[in-house]
């Protein structure tokens, strides 16, 4: 116990000693240095990333719900007209929910009149870039089109490039642009 | 005894200081590029998109276009991206072509406008491609005129780079 008395009665003066802090000072300083090195270092794209893939699941899901949910946009029928809307509408996001609602609004007549029935089938779908937040997909659609009185069926070959946007839940259409 | 005091203090907010700026210095290099497996698999994956679609991109582009007064380069190109059974058959159908393209006056100016990777592994992957062409010939009397096409290109890779091993119009 003796023993240990005078070296317990020198640690206040080391803690308390300016020179310490020196050290201390120049440790920080080193310290800062570092952590802004390894914090740009952290925030670096990989090399070799090019707005591309960056998420292999992304691609994967995406690609999957590219192809589900175009079908379901761009398919209707003039006796469940309302019901395919909202089945499409909710895999999109509101502000191309909007913009879908206003082109469906301006063919809404005419499917009704002509009882159209409109079968889109994807042929073919692949990803042009994905993360984990965003995909976009070139998905190829058969669009058949039938209308009442008429035997001959229409069918459009077209190219479809879809973005599909992820929040919290699952991906749904932000974008849709067929060329 | 004061003066100590203060000190002290400094020093241990310095402390605490330096303790959460090594942690943090920590944390940001476990987060660099090639420390988290799932950063290196993307890159890797990014890495061979882009000399995929590059290759694929090359390929379609040649094959859609032709000028039937000077076709040899655009074989060339065409053979030089392709591999298997496609540059077999595409070699031998160049006579056909030839003929075809002079009698016909054929010109063609080829245009990718988008690649997707449809499938992908170590070994081959397919492509497919939204691309436009202005074509003119005596069809069209000599006036150009636009095409669209689908295309799907089934890529092998031999010796380390992409080839095209099939090359066909999506129906």
């Amino acid at each position: 116990m003796s023993d240990r008395a005078p070296s317990s009665g020198e640690h206040p003066s080391f803690l308390g000693s300016g020179r310490l802090a020196v050290v201390l000072l120049v440790l920080v300083v080193l310290a800062v240095v570092a952590c802004g090195w390894a914090l740009a270092r952290a925030q670096q794209a990989p090399a070799g990333v090019g707005g591309a893939i960056r998420s292999t699941t992304a691609r994967t899901t995406g690609m999957a719900a590219a192809t589900r949910l175009t079908e379901k946009a761009l398919s209707y029928r003039w006796n469940t007209f309302g019901a395919d809307m909202r089945s499409a509408e909710a895999g999109m996001t509101p502000d191309f929910r909007a913009q879908y609602a206003r082109s469906m609004a301006k063919v809404r007549e005419q499917t009704m009149s002509d009882h159209v029935r409109l079968r889109a089938s994807v042929v073919a779908s692949s990803v042009v870039s994905a993360d984990d937040h965003e995909v976009e997909a070139l998905v190829f659609v058969n669009q058949v089109t039938a209308t009442k009185g008429s035997a001959q069926r229409r069918v459009d070959q077209n190219r479809v490039l879809v973005t599909l946007a992820r929040g919290a839940g699952d991906w749904q259409i932000s974008q849709m642009k067929v060329f | 005894m004061a003066e100590a005091r203060s000190w002290g203090l400094v020093n241990v907010v310095l402390g605490v200081v330096l303790v959460a700026l090594v942690a943090a210095t920590a944390f940001f290099v476990s987060q660099a590029p090639g420390q988290d497996p799932g950063r290196v698999s993307a890159q890797r994956a990014s890495d061979e998109y882009a000399a995929l679609t590059a290759a694929a991109g090359r390929e379609a582009q040649a094959f859609l276009t032709v000028d039937y007064r000077h076709l040899d380069p655009t074989a060339r190109a065409v053979l030089a991206g392709a591999t298997g059974r496609f540059r077999t058959e595409y070699a031998k159908g160049l006579v056909h072509l030839r003929a075809a393209a002079r009698h016909s006056r054929a010109r063609s100016t080829g245009r990718v406008r988008v690649l997707g990777i449809g499938q992908l592994d170590a070994r081959s992957a397919v492509v497919y491609v939204a691309a436009d062409s202005t074509v003119s010939n005596t069809s069209t009397g000599h006036e150009p005129q636009p095409r669209y096409y689908r295309l799907r290109l089934d890529m092998k890779r031999v010796h380390g780079a992409w080839r095209t091993a099939d090359l066909s119009f999506v129906s």
